[in-house]
């Protein structure tokens, strides 16, 4: 594997099996950017641990030589106070399967976002546990799948708030070509503890062939009055009047759509709030570390 | 330049422009009048390609080109501006980023070469400057979260930059203030010369005191009426 030297950056080279422990005691500016060669037949386990106050920007970028089958585990634990912006970057061979489980243990006024950025791999299956158990914790889980092929990404999310004033928005925008499947599959819970918790879940889906398809489920349980809460799902293909207000300005179709089409990923790159990992995906290339 | 003869619009089957015919020569104004639903913003939209326009009947040439031949993109590179009535909003694509790739694109379908970051940015700031324009309108997403004023000040800006020879202005004044509309006709009258045409449609003789057609059309059930000169704009008035 190429090692790429950039100052800008913290590097950390794991390979895609045994247990790796992260002690985060203090606000790191510099983002960590884990590149993970992912085995076949090999489970890893990352823990990620973040001290009271604790901030870290963490880029995790999963790739592989050749095709694999394996399962990644990720812990979480945020102590008081603690930010931690995780982002998964999945650029694996077409005919690789990967499953990922995260949970986590989140503190009081601690904040956790995860963005899931599915780009490639034969199966991709992410699971994630959340329980809010105490008050004043944020959770954002941001995921864009971008897909073709006969590739298929499932998102199972279950956010338990069981403490009050907890705040958790999933959302997730699809891309899907070809004969791509994506599942998301968020349950949020709001437990009856859990008074004046904000929980949010919304789906966006492009669909550009007849043959992809999109299951969205937003589900919210909620056992209180005193919340605010939200869920919303959308399916459609390029807007077309988009599409022309462009190409009447004298804009290409093809290049119209890609501007369209990038626009809609956007919002989910610019809820990564550091800039220099929005930077390294911008510049990313899967032949760099292959 | 712009010659329509016996045109049949159909928009989701129902025929809306019903043997339309009308001739633009180069440096000519004309007006566009009529009730809601006569088919005016369906002729404008015809003339720029739009998808929901189907012409069943007739002919469009311009500058001696088939438009009905042509896309919709390459008609505006020929030189056709449409500006919408209700510009859409495109959250994700910078305002300036998507100038200067419409821009880029007419210079590519001339055979230029595309114009530098600096020299854009240049261009653009001074036709802002000219017409004591906003510049925090380049810095946001196209159209998005814009006010209906700002939506037509960003069509405005569109022209000076592209620099249309047909500029087909679809209620540019619509839901603007008396200062806003004189914004408008500062910039159109600063292009028009003896080779730019405008088409432009209103419901109110304001704008038309403030861009003097060279010709008034009455449009009614898909087809001319009446024409006259700028008199019958007040008649109707």
């Amino acid at each position: 594997m190429t090692k790429k030297i950039d100052s800008s950056y913290d590097f950390l080279y794991l390979k895609n099996s045994g247990i790796t422990h992260l002690d985060i005691k203090n606000i790191k500016n510099k983002p960590l950017i884990i590149i993970n060669e992912v085995i076949n037949n090999e489970k890893s386990t990352l823990k990620v641990i973040l001290e009271k106050e604790a901030k870290i920007d963490i880029l995790e970028v999963f790739v592989n030589k050749q095709s694999s089958i394996s399962a990644s585990e990720r812990i979480m634990n945020l102590e008081e106070k603690a930010q931690l912006n995780y982002i998964k970057l999945q650029v694996l061979t077409n005919d690789s399967i990967l499953t990922c489980e995260f949970s986590s243990l989140l503190k009081e006024k601690s904040l956790y976002n995860n963005h899931l950025i599915e780009l490639g791999s034969l199966e991709s299956l992410n699971t994630m546990i959340n329980e809010l158990n105490y008050k004043e914790v944020r959770l954002n889980v941001n995921i864009l799948t971008k897909l073709e092929g006969k590739t298929k990404v499932q998102n199972h999310i279950r956010t338990i708030h069981n403490a009050p004033s907890t705040y958790s928005s999933i959302t997730n925008k699809h891309i899907l070509k070809d004969e791509s499947k994506s599942f998301f599959d968020p349950l949020s819970i709001v437990n009856k503890d859990a008074l004046y918790t904000q929980a949010y879940q919304y789906s966006k889906a492009i669909l550009l062939s007849d043959a992809c398809n999109v299951k969205a489920n937003p589900h919210l349980e909620i056992l209180i009055d005193e919340l605010k809460a939200g869920h919303g799902s959308s399916i459609g293909s390029v807007d077309k009047n988009a599409l022309f207000y462009l190409q009447s300005k004298g804009i290409k179709e093809e290049l119209a759509k890609t501007m369209i089409l990038q626009a809609f990923e956007k919002e989910i790159y610019d809820k990564i709030s550091s800039k220099k990992i929005q930077d390294f995906i911008k510049n990313f290339s899967r032949r760099d570390y292959v | 330049m712009l010659e329509i003869k016996n045109l049949y619009v159909s928009i989701e089957n129902n025929e809306i422009l019903k043997d339309f015919s009308l001739s633009i020569k180069a440096g000519e104004v004309h007006a566009l009048m009529g009730t809601n639903g006569a088919g005016k913003s369906t002729l404008v939209k015809s003339i720029a390609g739009h998808f929901e326009c189907e012409v069943t009947q007739g002919s469009i040439f311009y500058k001696n080109k088939d438009l009905l031949q042509l896309k919709s993109e390459e008609r505006a590179n020929e030189g056709i501006f449409l500006s919408f009535q209700n510009p859409v909003e495109i959250e994700g694509v910078n305002n300036s980023y998507f100038l200067k790739t419409a821009l880029n694109a007419k210079r590519a379908y001339k055979g230029e070469e595309e114009i530098d970051a600096l020299d854009f940015l240049k261009r653009l700031k001074s036709k802002l400057k000219e017409f004591n324009l906003d510049d925090s309108l380049l810095k946001r997403d196209l159209n998005a979260g814009f006010s209906g004023g700002e939506k037509k000040r960003n069509e405005l800006l569109q022209i000076m930059i592209l620099g249309p020879d047909l500029i087909l202005l679809d209620e540019i004044d619509s839901g603007l203030d008396i200062d806003a509309i004189k914004t408008v006709a500062e910039v159109i009258n600063s292009m028009l010369d003896d080779k730019r045409s405008l088409l432009m449609i209103t419901h109110y003789d304001r704008l038309l005191q403030l861009i003097k057609p060279t010709f008034v059309h009455i449009l009614q059930d898909g087809k001319i009426a009446q024409s006259g000169d700028y008199t019958l704009s007040q008649e109707l008035d």
